[in-house]
């Protein structure tokens, strides 16, 4: 074979095969293989106050980083969050040229005097950040001092991708101390104990000073003055210069403490710290941080790293098994990789477009039986995912806003489902699946939103499961309630608007008793609901009713259920008031569900959200537009009702 | 009398109260993000009528504590004349009782309870706990540094006066009068500058703090000989100072101060211990907890346990954690710890309420619904 035809034929398959995943993967970087994914995806770690998997950590940070829980580098390798989260502990170089950093607003951007994107949305790199990070953290500093109320978007943005650059700032630091060799020169006790000229890694400086500092303390009279002071200056020298880079050593808990009365588990600037103070760390914490220290220089050799890892691996599930901490980190990993609630909202999609089909195909049978199934299938998901959560916690269903979002839509669902079971009138069951797929749209919203771990620790007041059990959950069958019967009110009205099967009176009957039946249904659960929560805030707060922001939103529900039904029985209003007046129902309990948490004031902070305003504001201004066109109907049944000028000519003649 | 009755029973009135209570719950829920919650309940929800602004616009409205009497009657109206017709809907009466009991739990709270807080450090004991809004001032003789008898102009007499107002107060067996010059509801003492003030110290006024219980009272005051009408002394009575204004009278030494109200419990309360809990490697509390000993006049002692969701209930008095402090609080300072003390003779009542609406409203919609389903299986069937 001559030489052009080498290159010509040759040379391309050896970039292809050899170069180009060299260039995607950055120099010294090959994919993560499944063993260490799983590896490190299941080790337990403590983060805010509770014992996850490392799975969930790297999703929850991936996640307020980069704004979604994958994220594509410039060669096209997908990562999923762990294999990103090793990039940036193990391969901070590459990582930092990963556009991770979701900005909203390209003025946040602007603001740090960096080259802003075309699109006002945008990630960018570490990289392309870092320029001007030191006049984003001054910014941030002088925004943090306004009120949160106060804030301009640009300031909050700041804010925010300030606190995504000091996490990410710790992630890539937190392996840093690895690199480091220590040594004591001189000859005191303490540099006797370090002979290697080229020093020793920070686990082996611990170790052998901390048994030095034992002995000594254990012998103080066997050395004089002069020695001991050399000997404590070599200490005050050699602990500086661990405690440089260890103390950035702190984004990861990931050491359970040896003692079983500890709770807090220990990351490596904890150990350092623990010897610094002059107290003895437990041989296993040393070991664990030996095993980790080694991880990084064997990053390229990945038989070797694989090995190394699942010795810590064992050391440290084997710990946390121990201290009855590892029991709910596989059925939390189960939770997230079967992705129940993910498949739960697509197929509440697929089932809401059956049920459109079905419309266009009203006398097809087979399409009548399908439906129903196909709506119980993403229902049963979300189920599953709802109870999984409750086992994770040791909780009831409710105890953070996103679970109400899961909790009302299946309540929502099931009894739009019992209802179809009921009268067959397939609306129930259309309701049912549009309430499951806006439900479980708001849930994907809300945690991408929020971008914080969704089973957090909960505060003291929260810390009562009997509470949770009944006020809590009470309260929100009754907003499901009130959310279905305002779902079901535009069903009618549209239908009368647009004459949808105006012969059929029967229709039009039995929509307006699932109306009613479900109002009645709310009230209780509301009032019940909203009555324990006063029992609750007189055990926790010493008063049974406060007019806090949250308690009146609830009251609000009750007030309005009454209003409708009386009216009802007083028959100041027919069907179509109803159905408007279960609208205004809808939007009052949204407003008690979300729009109270944006006033930021009462005791029920646990509950505070921002930024959801301008949502809310559309939804109202809608829901009133319904309203409106419930009153055009209205306005035609009157004059409908009205015998016109021909009619009474007619009569009278 | 019977159209009279028949107009405050009708489906009509309850819709047009229940529509207004709607209405101020919801002003008044959104008022919250701009004044304290003190204020939006004394102007919404303890009133009997008020004007609510939109804008330039002021709206006149009755107020909650009017709308509630008037749901009670429009309640025991209608039970009047729908308890002989409606005896096969046992439920809806049920619920109505229990609504009407309701709001007679409410009517007994707003009037006859009280409420406080009381602040304890380790170590130390009390049997008073202090309103978070209401003032009062305090004359005590003192003797050898501790306080003797002790009289107390109730904050009814004095908190109307404005700034400009001066008033004269008369207390049987005290040998002098005191006159307030002013009375500002915030406040803060200030240096003052030439004639201004007392004693180089001036009150000036503050706006309404948005949590009412940090709103600091003030007033100039004047001690008045009762003898010969002539001024023995004046200074100033601030509601957070530190120190009584002591002020001597015929060989008397008398300690005055504006305090906020101040009840006596019928046992003693010694905290022994606080304890907060956080989750670990958080600054979220898991557990507020309050280690005391509850001794009653006759000499019986128990320890409890105060915590958050528990509280201490005895003798018609309930104990609450309701805080501690002080925030910025070293890991060695030692903390204080709070609890809010309630006096409620309808503490209960709420509870009891609710069982009754609640069996009574399960009852009425289990009717309902079962009338439902016999419609619906008569429609499906035909």
């Amino acid at each position: 074979m001559s030489i052009p035809i080498l290159i010509r034929r040759i040379l391309p398959l050896v970039i292809a095969v050899v170069l180009i995943p060299t260039l995607a993967f950055g120099a010294d970087r090959e994919p993560w293989s499944d063993e260490i994914v799983n590896l490190f995806s299941t080790l337990p770690v403590q983060d805010g106050g509770r014992i996850k998997p490392f799975d969930t950590f790297a999703q929850f940070a991936m996640l307020q980083l980069n704004g979604k829980r994958s994220f594509t580098t410039e060669g096209g390798e997908r990562l999923k969050p762990v294999p990103w989260m090793l990039d940036v502990l193990f391969y901070p170089r590459i990582s930092s040229t990963y556009q991770n950093f979701v900005v909203d607003n390209y003025d946040v951007v602007s603001a740090m005097g960096v080259k802003i994107h075309d699109k006002r949305r945008s990630r960018y790199s570490y990289k392309e950040l870092e320029p001007g990070i030191s006049t984003l953290m001054d910014l941030a500093r002088e925004y943090a001092a306004i009120d949160s109320k106060a804030r301009g978007l640009v300031q909050q943005g700041v804010l925010d991708l300030a606190n995504n650059i000091f996490l990410y700032d710790q992630l890539i630091n937190f392996l840093g101390f690895s690199n480091g060799r220590f040594t004591v020169s001189g000859d005191s006790a303490l540099a006797q104990a370090f002979p290697e000229e080229d020093g020793v890694t920070l686990s082996v400086a611990l170790e052998r000073a901390t048994a030095v500092l034992g002995e000594l303390k254990g012998n103080p009279s066997n050395m004089d003055t002069d020695a001991l002071n050399a000997v404590v200056a070599d200490f005050s020298k050699l602990f500086g210069e661990l405690e440089g880079p260890a103390m950035r050593a702190q984004a990861i808990a990931l050491f359970p403490p040896a003692q079983p009365d500890t709770e807090a588990w220990q990351t490596p600037a904890d150990v350092v710290s623990t010897a610094i103070s002059g107290v003895h760390n437990a041989p296993v914490s040393l070991s664990m941080l030996e095993k980790l220290e080694k991880l990084p220089a064997l990053r390229a050799d990945r038989p070797a790293f694989t090995t190394a890892l699942r010795t810590l691996h064992e050391e440290i599930v084997g710990l946390a098994t121990e201290r009855g901490e590892y029991s709910k980190i596989p059925l939390e990993l189960n939770y997230y990789k079967g992705k129940y609630i993910f498949y739960s909202q697509w197929l509440f999609v697929l089932s809401f477009v059956l049920v459109a089909v079905s419309w266009l195909v009203p006398r097809s049978k087979w399409i009548h039986y399908v439906t129903p199934l196909a709506v119980s299938v993403p229902t049963l998901l979300l189920i599953i995912g709802i109870t999984m959560r409750c086992f994770i916690r040791d909780r009831p269903p409710i105890s953070t806003l996103y679970e109400t979002i899961l909790f009302i839509t299946a309540t929502a669902v099931l009894v739009s489902l019992f209802i179809e079971y009921v009268n067959r009138q397939r609306v129930a069951v259309a309701m049912a699946s549009f309430m499951g797929m806006a439900g479980m749209f708001v849930a994907y919203r809300y945690e991408m939103k929020e971008a914080v771990d969704t089973m957090p620790s909960l505060g003291a007041v929260l810390d009562t499961n009997f509470w949770l059990a009944t006020h809590v959950t009470i309260i929100n069958i009754g907003y499901a309630a009130g959310m279905l019967s305002g779902g079901l009110a535009h069903v009618y009205i549209f239908s009368r608007l647009f004459k949808f099967k105006k012969e059929d009176k029967e229709y039009y009957r039995s929509l307006n008793r699932m109306i009613y039946g479900i109002l009645c249904f709310g009230l209780i659960f509301s009032t019940v609901g909203t009555i324990l929560g006063g029992i609750w805030a007189n055990d926790s707060w010493g008063r049974f009713w406060g007019w806090d922001p949250k308690e009146n939103g609830a009251l609000m529900i009750v007030l309005w259920s009454l209003v409708i039904l009386h009216a009802k029985m007083g028959r100041y209003i027919k069907d179509i008031g109803v159905s408007q007046g279960s609208i205004i129902l809808a939007g009052i309990t949204a407003f008690s569900w979300w729009g109270v948490n944006q006033l930021g004031v009462g005791l029920h902070s646990y509950g505070f959200t921002s930024g959801i305003m301008n949502a809310l504001v559309v939804y109202w201004t809608l829901e009133v537009l319904v309203i409106g066109l419930g009153g055009i109907v209205w306005l035609r049944d009157r004059n409908g009702a009205a015998p016109t000028k021909a009619q009474k000519e007619a009569a009278a003649s | 009398m019977k159209k009279i009755i028949t107009f405050f029973a009708s489906y009509g009135f309850a819709v047009i109260i229940l529509t207004l209570l709607t209405i101020l719950t919801l002003f008044g829920t959104l008022e919250q993000a701009n004044s304290s919650l003190f204020d939006v309940q004394n102007k919404y929800f303890n009133s009997l009528f008020l004007v609510h602004h939109i804008g330039p616009i002021g709206i006149p409205l009755p107020g909650v504590y009017l709308l509630s009497t008037l749901l009670f009657i429009n309640l025991t109206c209608g039970a009047i004349i729908r308890v002989p017709k409606e005896w096969k809907k046992p439920g809806m009466l049920i619920a109505h009782g229990g609504i009407l009991y309701m709001l007679l739990a409410g009517f007994v709270t707003y009037h006859y309870s009280t409420s406080g807080q009381m602040t304890l450090y380790p170590d130390q004991r009390s049997n008073q706990y202090a309103s978070y809004y209401e003032w009062e001032i305090a004359i005590s003789e003192l003797a050898d540094g501790l306080y003797g008898k002790t009289w107390v102009i109730p904050g009814e007499s004095f908190t109307d006066m404005r700034p400009e107002d001066t008033r004269e107060f008369h207390q049987s067996g005290l040998p002098f009068d005191l006159m307030l010059e002013g009375y500002i509801p915030n406040c803060m003492p200030q240096p003052a500058s030439g004639d201004e003030g007392v004693e180089g110290f001036k009150l000036t006024a503050r706006g309404p703090e948005m949590e009412a219980a940090q709103n600091a009272a003030g007033a100039y005051a004047m001690v008045i000989s009762k003898a010969d009408k002539k001024a023995i002394d004046s200074g100033i009575l601030w509601g957070f100072s530190q120190a009584p204004w002591v002020v001597a009278v015929q060989g008397t030494d008398y300690a005055i101060e504006l305090r906020h109200r101040t009840w006596e419990l019928p046992f003693t309360i010694t905290l022994n211990e606080f304890i907060r809990d956080l989750h670990a490697r958080t600054s979220m509390a898991s557990n507020f907890e309050s280690v005391v000993t509850m001794s009653t006049p006759g000499g019986a002692a128990r320890d409890v346990n105060i915590r958050m969701n528990e509280p201490l209930r005895d003798s018609g008095y309930t104990l609450f954690q309701s805080g501690w402090g002080p925030q910025n609080a070293g890991p060695d300072t030692k903390l204080f710890s709070t609890f809010a003390v309630v006096n409620n003779p309808a503490d209960q009542w709420p509870l009891y309420s609710c069982i009754v609406i609640a069996v009574g409203l399960l009852i009425h919609f289990l009717q309902k619904l079962f009338s439902y389903l016999r419609a619906e299986n008569r429609r499906r069937a035909s």
